[in-house]
């Protein structure tokens, strides 16, 4: 047995730093006061080797160490039967958003289309669906890159009503009628198409069977069927968050729901509802601004309540990116450590490079308690 | 009347609605984010006609947990419950099946012919459980405890006072073996008032709550704690009563498999290992518990008092969901729902669940003993099979 | 007899308005849009009066008596919310007085309000509230009373030409013959025999082409949004008019307002945080909480007011009344006439006030209808609950907007917006933006969406503390990493 690790906060690096400890043997405890935020995320990880892109990450690292904790997470995903594509690290991977515009990418689940050079593509629209937008998709698309983008569109299922969103999609394309449905309509809008060019479709096909989905309507199509991924709610996101944390249960970490109000240096964690939990290490995954580990007051200051500190001042709304704690080793304990965007100075809106970052704080600080246990023995 | 904090803060991120199980069964349910803070906005400028479906909301509040920015979502639904229209039958239905505190004094009614319900809206197909009152003595509290010993008060849900008294039984001896003494409560606590929320009934859930209040003010007082069977009742105790009715207890409750946790030796876990059987125990964290203190709790009783890792059933909410399963508009909904349980259990063994309605309806759906973790706990002390 | 408006606001339509009902034809020009002036960017005040009783007196009674009018007049654009004013201890008790004793002299009805039966209607009020009363405050709905007086004014036979630049005048002999202006089909003359400058802040640069000076002297003013309607009435501060004393509702919004800052530039400003910060510290006298209101976004709006001797000074001492200035009296230019000042609440007031004046000077014997007339055109009222197969695809789920209710593609935006209210509400774009720019442009769509996000922005920035900066950082992620766009 090598410790107990109490994790607060439930989004990606929250459930990766879980994970991790669970590997290495640690008693998890995931204190959290949702169900997670995984659901805003599309399901890829970016990691942007623009040249000395990461001299510039505020945990300098080499890249070996990187690309190691990228591996970690291919083999953690399939473990909970989610395929990752990684792409190379010379070279700038791109994704194909909703509007059209591409996208830099470096881990892919195998759902998602992703293509190193721009390509000539049939773009699916799903009338019904309120964000497919397929004809302004494809004519951004086509302006951005040169290349030629057809346009298909589907009919709506009988039985859709306004309130269908994408997991109302996804859902239905669970049951028979539902994959009845889009085959159905995808064969006769592709009739007409060029064989040999990839088919994107929105990010709708199925919750549970997404894989066996794709590869029916790939065989179908004789075509590659990929999906782009939509905003919040993401279904790739929702995939990914349901198996993981399934896995996480099946191997023994325990979650608890609690609002956490403080954390001390001696990894002492309370909730507001008066209970304690003492362990031996803390991550602190909050989330930064978005994932409510900080809060702006009205005058502009940044603070973090649960280890009630000031950790920033709000000059200019492009600061909210930036907030966040100096130091992994945020308490100076060495046992209260903070990941993922907890940790302050990058900005993955402009630089591209969330995916890296999680990773990366996360297997930082698991060296960090690794080493320190290592210390004590 | 209850004022909301955080109504206005939705982001529209939709969370919510990915943690929603109607919303992924039931393809007419618009969803927990136009049912609440959607809706509500429109509300409050004026606009009080409410959605279709809205009853179909179950209450598990797993909405209001998923919140990042702690819109009371599930609340909202409520309070936008009240402004749907229903028969007068309906209605009728509704106020009788929300004081269930009533059947639970009464139990052989469930006995009556099931058509008998149908023009109330009473589903003939829903599993009715059996009667098992709890005895007599207990409720006009012949029973002396002990002096010497701290003192606690089990909060007898009415699920347990009228069907479930071996849960009773068997949470007092473990408290027992635990070197506390278990008192009853007065017999006028008899309702925390959730399934008058979840009806969207927010002025009898009120009134119920604020009789069982006075009675626990007065029963309570010089108690260690009060602790819950149910975990709905234990969210509605601790959270709801203060937050939204003013209702505020100086006695802590506790849940059962926390106050085990808490105050039991490791000598009375060995002894639960040794007993154990070899029976594989599968558990089931209800919504609302999962909401409340979240399914660590129970996996942690699980592991300590057995020799195996406890299997968790992978649904989020089997489809009971207290009185909801019971009328028949949501018949559909509650199969649904429960489909997926009967998926995710892999062989045989018994379920661990602290809730009445949830256990029966478990056991219908998996042919699965279903028990209340006191219970078990209590047969595994004795030696004696529970499967009985 | 025809008549050109420059500028289509409150006054430029409520002088059209007047003129078409004596019989007179009106093209109003619009370098812009409707509403993309002051008209646009108020606070939604139907005043009783109550807040100038003390101080400007003749604007209360005129704001009275407007007040029960529009009411009866335009009754779909008008909300008779009524309002309080609350007296905090503290508060100077000579002031209270005098407003009571201006209250009576002038018939504003007002009456004592029960404190006990007030904390139940407002539990959000400051604890030290000493008094309150009761006053008939509405709230006028501005884009709806602007898209209304539209459809009324072409209903009889008057017209609105918008993104049409007036650039100068046609003068014949010391008279007014036409318009030159400059629009979408190029450059023309519009033949009038009069025209009208209604151009709010831009009425001095108006004047200005005409070789003549007018002192108008902008202030703008800051307005904080919060997203729900949590209070039903108006409530005011009972104190000398000062800033933030002003809670407002308006549709599903409390508009809390305002500043006062003179500036020269008849535009509105970018909005700055730090006089956010001072709104909102000054709106906590009357709401403690206010910080944990839901704030959706700020803006800036700019008071065209007028001082005849031009002077300079604190701009709320200047006079709210407003001025009809006949050109051809004071400087020769016979035919041109100029509208200043003046408030929302008074726009019919003006436009008759103005029509007075042009009928005598122009020797047309045609009295005013527009005390009796309602504010109606031929359009029936949209309905909005459609049948549910008809409407598509939900586009933007805060403010319900379907996509069958997506106006024509020819309209801006801007237009498609206030029509709407898409994009206005708690998301502010975040996820309905490129849903409904996506349908109504395909081919424009990404500078369209671009422009949209940068109008967004302007009054997100400025209050971005608590769930809001929340509701920034996610509309940033969205956007960058969502759908693909660069960081702004």
């Amino acid at each position: 047995m090598t410790g107990n690790a109490i994790v607060i906060g439930r989004g990606p690096a929250g459930l990766l730093g879980a994970s991790l400890l669970r590997q290495r043997g640690y008693e998890v405890t995931v204190i959290a006061d949702g169900q997670g935020t995984l659901a805003m995320w599309a399901g890829d990880f970016s990691f942007i080797r623009a040249p000395g892109a990461f001299e510039t990450f505020p945990i300098q690292r080499s890249l070996t160490h990187w690309l190691g904790a990228f591996g970690d997470v291919v083999g953690l995903f399939a473990n909970f039967g989610v395929a990752l594509e990684r792409f190379d690290e010379k070279v700038v991977a791109r994704t194909v958003t909703a509007t059209g515009n591409l996208r830099p990418t470096f881990l892919v689940p195998s759902w998602q289309y992703a293509s190193l050079e721009p390509e000539d593509l049939i773009i699916v629209g799903v009338d019904g669906l309120a964000d497919s937008i397929v004809e302004a998709q494809a004519a951004n698309y086509r302006a951005q890159t040169g290349r030629q983008a057809i346009e298909v569109r589907l009919a709506r299922p009988s039985g859709w009503d306004e309130s269908w969103g994408a997991i109302r999609f996804a859902s239905y394309l669970d049951t028979d009628a539902g994959l009845t449905w889009l085959r159905q309509e995808l064969i006769k809008g592709l009739r007409s198409c060029p064989r040999d060019l990839a088919v994107i479709v929105p990010q709708i096909v199925g919750l549970e069977r997404t894989t066996y989905l794709l590869g029916r309507l790939s065989e179908d199509a004789g075509r590659t069927v990929r999906e782009f991924p939509l905003l919040s709610p993401s279904v790739g996101g929702v995939r990914i968050r349901d198996r993981w944390e399934q896995l996480l249960r099946r191997d023994g970490v325990h979650f608890i729901s609690g609002h956490v109000v403080k954390v001390t240096p001696a990894a002492t964690v309370t909730t507001a509802d008066g209970r304690s939990f003492a362990g031996d290490y803390v991550l602190l995954a909050t989330g930064g601004v978005l994932g409510g580990g900080a809060r702006v007051t009205v005058d502009g200051a940044i603070i973090d309540e649960l280890v009630n500190r000031e950790i920033g001042q709000m000059h200019s709304i492009n600061d909210l990116d930036r907030v966040g704690h100096d130091e992994i080793d945020c308490l100076g304990s060495g046992r209260v450590l903070a990941i993922g965007r907890a940790l302050g100075g990058w900005n993955p809106n402009r630089d591209h490079n969330g995916g890296a970052m999680v990773v990366g704080s996360v297997r930082m600080a698991l060296g960090m308690i690794e080493e320190d246990t290592r210390a004590a023995l | 009347m209850q004022r909301f904090d955080f109504e206005d803060a939705c982001i529209k991120c939709a969370i919510c609605v990915t943690a929603c199980p109607v919303y992924r069964v039931d393809q007419q349910f618009p969803g927990p984010k136009a049912l609440g803070p959607d809706w509500y906005r429109r509300f409050q400028a004026g606009d009080d006609e409410a959605m279709d479906h809205v009853n179909d909301c179950t209450f598990c509040q797993l909405c209001e947990d998923a919140c990042p920015v702690g819109v009371p979502i599930a609340h909202l639904i409520a309070e936008h419950k009240q402004h749907a229209p229903k028969s007068t039958r309906l209605m009728l239905r509704d106020y009788l099946l929300t004081h269930p505190q009533w059947l639970a004094m009464a139990p052989g009614l469930v006995k009556l012919p099931k058509p008998l319900g149908v023009p109330f809206g009473v589903s003939a197909t829903t599993q009715w459980p059996s009667p098992s009152p709890i005895k007599r003595s207990y409720r006009q509290r012949k029973v002396q405890p002990d002096k010497n010993k701290p003192r606690v008060g089990i909060f007898v849900d009415c699920f347990t006072r009228g069907f479930d008294s071996e849960t009773l039984t068997g949470a007092m001896a473990v408290l027992e073996r635990l070197g506390f003494a278990p008192v009853a409560l007065p017999a006028a606590s008899h309702c925390c008032g959730a399934a008058a929320y979840a009806s969207g009934l927010l002025g009898e859930a009120e009134r119920t709550a604020e009789v069982t209040y006075r009675a626990l003010r007065r029963g309570a007082a010089h108690l260690e704690a009060i602790v819950t069977l149910n975990a709905t009742c234990d969210d509605t105790l601790r959270i709801e009563w203060p937050r939204y009715f003013g209702l505020e207890l100086a006695t802590p409750i506790v849940p059962f498999v926390e106050f085990v946790l808490d105050h039991a030796s490791p000598g009375f876990f060995s002894q639960l290992r040794a007993n154990h059987q070899d029976e594989v125990l599968y558990t089931h964290a209800t919504c609302r518990s999962k909401v409340a203190r979240g399914e660590g709790s129970l996996m942690s009783l699980i592991e300590r008092a057995s020799e195996q890792m406890p299997r968790i059933l992978e649904i989020n909410c089997c489809g009971a969901a207290g009185s909801y399963a019971f009328k028949s508009e949501h018949t559909e909904v509650a199969k649904a729902l429960g489909r997926r349980a009967s998926e995710v259990i892999d062989g045989p063994g018994i379920i661990l669940t602290d809730s009445g309605t949830c256990a029966i309806h478990l056991e219908e759906l998996t042919g699965h003993r279903t028990l209340h973790p006191a219970r078990w706990m209590a047969a595994q002390l004795e030696h004696s099979a529970v499967l009985r | 007899m025809k008549v050109v408006v420059i500028g289509a606001g409150a006054t430029g339509l409520g002088v059209a308005w007047d003129l078409t009902l004596r019989g007179i034809e009106v093209v109003v020009v619009e370098a812009n849009e409707i509403g993309s002036g002051t008209s646009g960017r108020f606070h939604g005040l139907l005043h009783s009066g109550g807040r100038y009783l003390v101080t400007d007196p003749n604007a209360a009674k005129e704001c009275y008596l407007e007040n029960q009018l529009l009411r009866q007049l335009a009754p779909d654009a008008v909300v008779p919310t009524g309002g309080y004013f609350v007296k905090k201890y503290g508060d100077d008790d000579g002031f209270e007085q005098r407003w009571l004793d201006q209250a009576d002299e002038i018939e504003v009805p007002i009456h004592a309000a029960d404190l006990k039966e007030l904390r139940q209607e407002l539990p959000m009020l400051a604890p030290d509230i000493e008094r309150a009363y009761w006053v008939p405050d509405g709230v006028l709905e501005g884009f709806k009373m602007l898209a209304t007086l539209v459809d009324a004014l072409e209903s009889r036979g008057s017209s609105l030409r918008d993104h049409t630049r007036a650039i100068g005048l046609r003068v014949v002999g010391g008279r007014v013959t036409g318009v030159k202006v400059e629009g979408r089909g190029g450059s023309q003359v519009l033949d009038c025999d009069a025209v009208v400058n209604t151009a709010g802040p831009w009425a001095g640069l108006v004047a200005r082409d005409w070789g003549l000076d007018i002192k108008v002297q902008p202030s703008y003013g800051l307005m904080l949004i919060f997203a729900n309607r949590r209070l039903d009435v108006v409530v005011n501060r009972l104190k000398s008019p000062s800033d933030g004393d002003i809670f407002v509702p308006h549709q599903e919004v409390v508009i809390l307002g305002t500043t006062d800052v003179a500036q020269p530039e008849p535009e509105a400003p970018e909005p700055d945080r730090s006089e956010a910060i001072r709104l909102m510290g000054l709106g906590r006298e009357l709401i403690p909480d206010l910080e944990h209101w839901r704030v959706l976004r700020g803006f800036n709006g700019v008071r065209p007011l007028y001082e005849p001797s031009g002077l300079t000074g604190d701009s709320r001492t200047v006079s709210r009344d407003f001025a009809v200035l006949d050109h051809g009296d004071s400087d020769g230019l016979a035919g041109a006439f100029s509208v200043l000042g003046g408030k929302w609440t008074t726009f019919r007031l003006m436009g008759e006030a103005l029509g007075d004046q042009l009928v005598k000077t122009m020797q047309v014997d045609a009295p005013s209808q527009s005390r009796l007339t309602p504010i109606r055109g031929k359009q029936a009222t949209a309905s909005h609950r459609r049948d549910p197969q008809e409407r598509g695809a939900l586009l933007c789920e805060c403010e319900q907007v379907y996509e069958a209710d997506l106006g024509s593609a020819t309209g801006s935006q801007t237009q498609e917006r206030f029509a709407t209210w898409f994009s206005m509400g708690p998301c502010q774009g975040t996820f309905c933006a490129h849903r409904v720019l996506g349908r109504r442009s395909p081919a424009s769509f990404a500078e369209e969406l671009l422009a949209l996000r940068r109008e967004r922005e302007h009054g997100l920035d400025v209050v971005g503390w608590g769930t809001n900066a929340r509701l920034i950082a996610l509309e940033q992620a969205s956007a960058t990493q969502a759908l693909g766009e660069e960081l702004r």
